[in-house]
């Protein structure tokens, strides 16, 4: 694969992960104990071997969950459980080159490989029994691939980026109790029948599903250079999502997601229902709503579309390994301490901010998954690029990890991002942006322009082969003419290719908006968050959205005519 | 879980006369006012009407527990599920839209065409009707696209057999008046996998271990357009323990203890388990040091577990009736489907040796003492249950059927179960069959005659869904069926010498066994095992077989022993991974 499509693909849920019951007293390790054990005796053992072990962590991640699903006023399915999962990563050869190093010209060697192990958290031993036999099937297939990579090193021209392979890093000592999981099966069932119940009276609403998901993710993570981490972090999030169609058969979706860390963050049943009212006169308008061809014009990004925009178009293409892998892209690797964007905006990743204004940040962590702590790093400042997206896999001229090594349980760690934050030093109204945006209508004597109010996600490539290109998939899209009139319509993605797009931003707002969601890459998904305030572009692309050909149902609904 | 307990089922079921709908539940109100409008008005403009609709509901509630050397690997626990499938077809009997490779689905997060779709879990009659009515919507849709295209498909081919594509059958109303037992809490599941599993503990000699238990159970509502209606209850329980390990010189090893029942209670006690696990666990450790057989070819005799096994891998996948659809892009279709089954063309041919016949009989409930696994009174599709002869005296005569015909078979013998046909408890029974002792000795004259210092004698099987490495790196697993079945990996076999002498052999695959093989079997015992599996087959969907998708379904086969004149076999081929560098972390310090 050249390059994997990443993005926001906001209506996959929070992906569960798991945790144990019966936690330990506080103090006791029981968990943390066993996985310095056997890597203490792998350690030991694989470092005397012809090939010697170089470095050896472990993390083990438990989830706790719950889930409750409705449909139209009614329970489809509830679940509860907990599981947990075993990571591995082991490296032999030295930081220098080891096992990890890209293999070049061969793409399957380089596709990530899933490696799914369950494991007992309550029996120190049977946990023991399961490192052990992972440990094992590791160590063997780096010291093969390790062979690989030295041919690999040995047969091609001489790599563009000369950086080792894996960074040092201080050991990190960090212990967190384990949270609870907390929820009223009944209570959660009672408010998604009733949060769902209002979409029962439309025959042309077809589905209508509200999914709560709570979970209690806690991770245990050792490794050969002394860190010793255990972190805790609870995620509640509500999903609400129906669809309708047209005439034409475009089927029209509308979404809206709540999360928080706290079950007392979410909204309340007012205001959930609200929103609810909202989307059944959206999805009603929705229908109605004329198509738009494809166009390019001026178009102001809501906070959320923003968020999303910038997390496609710059974050994905600052993480840290992409500016070293040869297949990649690398839009921005020699454009460090150069402008890349007008100089009142800045873009932070900070995964230790946990929540701006109303919203708690689904991106925020304490460790990485390679066990550094999380920092705030500034990656464009006043305009100008400043750095990447760091994990232990260095790029010239970045020798660290800034604490976004990430990934899925069973894949390895890749930088990705955390908490993206655009900021601006200077900010207009919402008025004043529409007035801009009118102004520019004017100038360039075009009919309308666009408001992308809200977004389900986007997915970018960053590949040399593939277009290195980017969409955003707006869910609710207005024509804006230039007499200020605004008209819902439908039909169309936000597409366009990085550096141009860039070069178009033109202005800013001054009202934030989060947006939390799930971001697939080769690490598998990670949560992420993007807070965003609105942004004028002086020139965006549409394209056509991708339609169902299928006709509406062919008979009435039952109930108007049984 | 107790010994004793195992007759209770299966007899509490009735078979009602009367029409059902005085006293039926909203649910089947829901599915049966759908199908009324479905039959008389869902219909596009020049297009065909639908002639037969049929809905399943299925309603499940499940525990599972699964734990590794005294550790569990999580817990889970669900309000159950009820989902509900459509089978729609337009066109005739003669031709309608099934039995047709398309890759087409319809593009549409709405109407998802094939799939099982998700029903309130409470009676909520407007509810129940919007989700039946868009399914159907979907499936009609589907319906008559896939027709139009199989249509166009056979405008340019001569058809050398035209067989209809669906069977006619006596409408069938049933209901199951047995009551549900309660599923056992998860607490239960919990301490027993948990106790088995521990035994590994004391096992230095295993590197990996597992222990599952589940039971689930349910009702399956069914109703169809030609007036057929069911209300089935359903029910499973097992626990099965997995184990393998290395042998100093890599050979992998793996082996396993399962046990099945209708509900909790059935399964044997723990003590039992314990004793079978510990045997099985130090069979193992003897076959770590037992020495392979380079090559053999001559006389095997398969007993118990793995005549079973051998009857149910080889011979029971050529016993059913399975129609290989037309596709309209015929490449595609090779990956689809399961090849054509060469028995089809052996009807009234001699497959097996006269003195064997094969009976499939869902209507028995026992085989002497042991309760039998696969029965029911009316098939998935509605179809009622009956003793089908498939082999009679050697000499096939009929093949396991749904209600799509194939060459030789017009009509079902009422084995739909899941999405396709499949044996329900299947007996391979001989006529004048021999003592145990005396196939012994009829295997050492096999092997006097031939002049071979010992034969062959086959007890354990490896079993496709019993193994440990399934939830290894699996992003690039192929799919592992074939379109030839192949049997497993022996895991437990004897050379047997002259004098009655056994030497356990480390591991063996048999080569070039095939259906074809089993005319080759020269004599079975009088004393039949009962052993309960899952047949799993190739099946062709999503893309050509419409309907009702439940988990995979029990089967229990009985057989004798069976000696095969000749076979071949020999140790694993390919390259053996090495064991592992480090000693076991629990059992280390005592082994070492």
């Amino acid at each position: 694969m050249r390059s994997l499509p990443r993005g926001l693909l906001f209506p996959t849920l929070l992906v569960a992960a798991s945790i144990l019951t019966g936690h330990p007293a506080r103090g006791a390790t029981p968990v943390l104990d066993a996985m310095k054990e056997e890597l203490q005796r792998s350690v030991e053992a694989l470092s005397k071997q012809p090939t010697p072990l170089y470095f050896l962590s472990y993390e083990v991640t438990g989830n706790r969950r719950f889930s409750v699903r409705a449909s139209f006023g009614n329970v489809t399915g509830s679940s509860e459980g907990d599981h947990a999962v075993v990571d591995v990563d082991l490296r032999v050869g030295s930081p220098e080159l080891d096992n990890t190093h890209s293999i070049r010209g061969d793409r399957l060697s380089n596709f990530p490989r899933y490696a799914y192990q369950q494991a007992p958290l309550e029996d120190p031993e049977a946990l023991r029994s399961i490192l052990w036999r992972r440990t094992d099937q590791q160590y063997k297939a780096a010291v093969e691939q390790l062979a690989k990579v030295r041919a690999n090193v040995q047969v091609k021209v001489e790599e563009e980026d000369q950086a080792g392979d894996f960074s040092a890093e201080p050991a990190q000592k960090w212990l967190e109790e384990p949270l609870p999981l907390d929820y009223d099966r009944t209570t959660w069932e009672e408010k998604l029948r009733s949060y769902t119940a209002p979409f029962s009276g439309s025959g042309y609403i077809y589905s209508a599903d509200a999914t709560l998901s709570a979970s209690v993710e806690t991770r245990w993570y050792v490794n050969s250079e002394g860190s010793e981490i255990r972190t805790s972090q609870s995620y509640y999030r509500l999903m609400i999502m129906a669809y309708t169609k047209a005439e034409d058969g475009m089927e029209l979706p509308r979404y809206e997601s709540f999360f928080s860390f706290t079950p007392e963050g979410l909204p309340d049943d007012s205001q959930i229902l609200e929103t609810v009212e909202e989307m059944i006169a959206d999805l009603k308008a929705l229908r109605e709503a004329p198509l738009v061809d494809p166009f390019t014009g001026p178009a102001i990004l809501s906070g959320r579309a923003s968020g999303v925009f910038f997390h496609e178009i710059l974050g994905h293409r600052v993480e840290g390994h992409r500016q070293k892998r040869e297949e990649e892209g690398q839009t921005f690797k020699k454009m460090v301490n150069q402008k890349v964007l007008p100089e009142t905006f800045s873009v932070i990743f900070d995964p230790t901010v946990r929540r701006r204004g109303e919203m708690d940040l689904v991106g925020a962590y304490r460790y990485d998954n390679e066990g550094v702590k999380a920092r705030r790093v500034p990656v464009i400042e006043k305009g100008v690029l400043k750095n990447f997206l760091m994990s232990r896999t260095p790029v010239e001229g970045f020798s660290r990890s800034n604490g976004h090594g990430r990934k899925q349980s069973g894949l390895a760690a890749v930088a990705r991002q955390s908490n993206l934050f655009v900021e601006v030093t200077r900010s207009h109204s919402r008025e004043e942006l529409k007035a801009m945006l009118i102004d520019s209508l004017k100038r360039e004597d075009k009919p309308f322009g666009l408001y992308f109010k809200d977004v389900q996600g986007g997915f970018t490539m960053t590949g040399r082969f593939t277009p290195n290109s980017f969409n955003v998939l707006p869910t609710l899209v207005y024509r804006i003419y230039a007499d200020g009139r605004e008209e819902l319509v439908r039909g169309v993605d936000l597409i366009g290719t990085p550096l141009t797009s860039f070069s178009k931003i033109a202005a800013a707002d001054d009202q934030f908006e989060s947006f939390n969601g799930m971001c697939g890459a080769e690490s598998g998904g990670v949560p992420v968050s993007a807070v965003s305030p609105a942004v004028l572009v002086s020139q965006i692309e549409v394209q056509k959205k991708e339609k169902s050909p299928e006709r509406l149902p062919i008979l009435p609904p039952p109930w108007e005519s049984p | 879980m107790k010994r004793g307990a195992i007759c209770t089922l299966w007899i509490t079921v009735l078979l009602t006369g009367f029409p059902l709908q005085a006293q039926e539940s909203l649910l089947m109100k829901a599915l049966r006012d759908e199908m009324g409008r479905t039959m008389e008005r869902l219909q596009l403009e020049d297009m065909d009407k639908p002639y037969y609709v049929a809905y399943w509901v299925r309603e499940s509630e499940g525990r599972g527990s699964t734990a590794i050397l005294g550790g569990l690997l999580g817990r889970g626990r669900g309000t159950g599920s009820r989902f509900l499938s459509v089978e729609l077809r337009v066109g005739d009997h003669d031709l309608d839209n099934t039995n047709f490779m398309d890759f087409g689905r319809l593009r549409s997060r709405v109407f998802r065409d094939g799939f099982p779709v998700s029903l309130p879990l409470r009676d909520d009659y407007k509810e129940l009707r919007r989700q039946i009515w868009l399914a159907t919507d979907g499936a009609y849709k589907k319906a008559v696209h896939s027709l139009a295209k199989k249509r166009a498909t056979l405008q340019n081919k001569t058809r050398v057999e035209i067989i209809p594509d669906f069977s006619r059958e006596e409408p069938v109303e049933y209901r199951d008046e047995s009551r549900l037992a309660p599923l056992p809490d998860e607490a239960r599941l919990e301490a027993v996998v948990q106790e088995l599993s521990a035994l590994f503990k004391e096992m230095p000699h295993i590197f990996d271990s597992r222990v599952s238990a589940g039971v689930n159970s349910g009702k399956v509502y069914f109703v169809n357009s030609e007036g057929s209606s069911y209300v089935r209850n359903f029910s499973s329980a097992s626990i099965q323990a997995l184990a393998s390990t290395q042998a100093e010189g890599g050979t992998q090893l793996e082996d396993f203890v399962v046990a099945r029942g209708r509900q909790w209670e059935d399964l044997p006690d723990q003590a039992e388990l314990e004793a079978r696990i510990r045997a099985t666990a130090e069979r193992l450790g003897r076959l770590r040091e037992a020495g392979f057989v380079e090559r053999y070819s001559g006389p095997v005799l398969f007993e118990g577990q793995a005549a079973a096994e051998l009857v149910n891998q080889i011979l029971a996948p050529r016993l059913l009736a399975l129609r290989t659809p037309i596709a309209d892009n015929p490449m595609f279709g090779r990956f689809g489907s399961s090849p054509e089954n060469p028995f089809l063309e052996k009807l009234g041919s001699r497959v097996l040796p006269r003195f064997l016949s094969v009976v499939d009989d869902p209507t028995a409930g026992m085989h002497g003492e042991a309760p039998l696994l696969g029965g029911y009174e009316v098939d998935d599709e509605g179809v009622r249950s009956r003793r089908t002869t498939i082999v009679q005296r050697g000499i096939l005569k009929t093949l396991l059927a749904t209600r799509t015909p194939v060459s030789g078979v017009s009509n079902s013998t009422g084995n739909r179960r899941n999405t396709g046909p499949s044996p329900s408890n299947l007996f391979l029974m001989p006529r004048n069959g021999l003592k145990p002792e005396e196939i012994r000795q009829e295997l050492l004259n096999l092997v006097e005659e031939r002049g071979l210092n010992f034969g062959i004698v086959v007890r354990r099987v490896g079993s496709p869904e019993m193994t440990l490495s399934r939830d290894r790196d699996f992003f690039f697993a192929m799919p592992g069926e074939e379109g030839r079945p192949k049997l497993k990996p022996v895991s437990e076999a004897y050379k047997i010498f002259p004098d009655g002498r056994e030497e356990l052999i480390r591991k063996a695959v048999l080569l070039g066994l095939s259906a074809s093989s089993f005319r080759e079997i020269v004599a079975a015992t009088d004393v039949l095992t009962s052993h309960h599996t899952t047949l799993r087959l190739r099946m062709n969907l999503p893309f050509s077989s419409p309907g009702f998708m439940g988990p995979p379904s029990v089967v229990s086969l009985v057989v004798p022993s069976l000696l095969f004149e000749d076979l071949a076999l020999r140790r694993p081929p390919g390259n053996i991974p090495r064991p592992p560098l480090l000693a076991h972390p629990v059992s280390a310090p005592r082994v070492r």
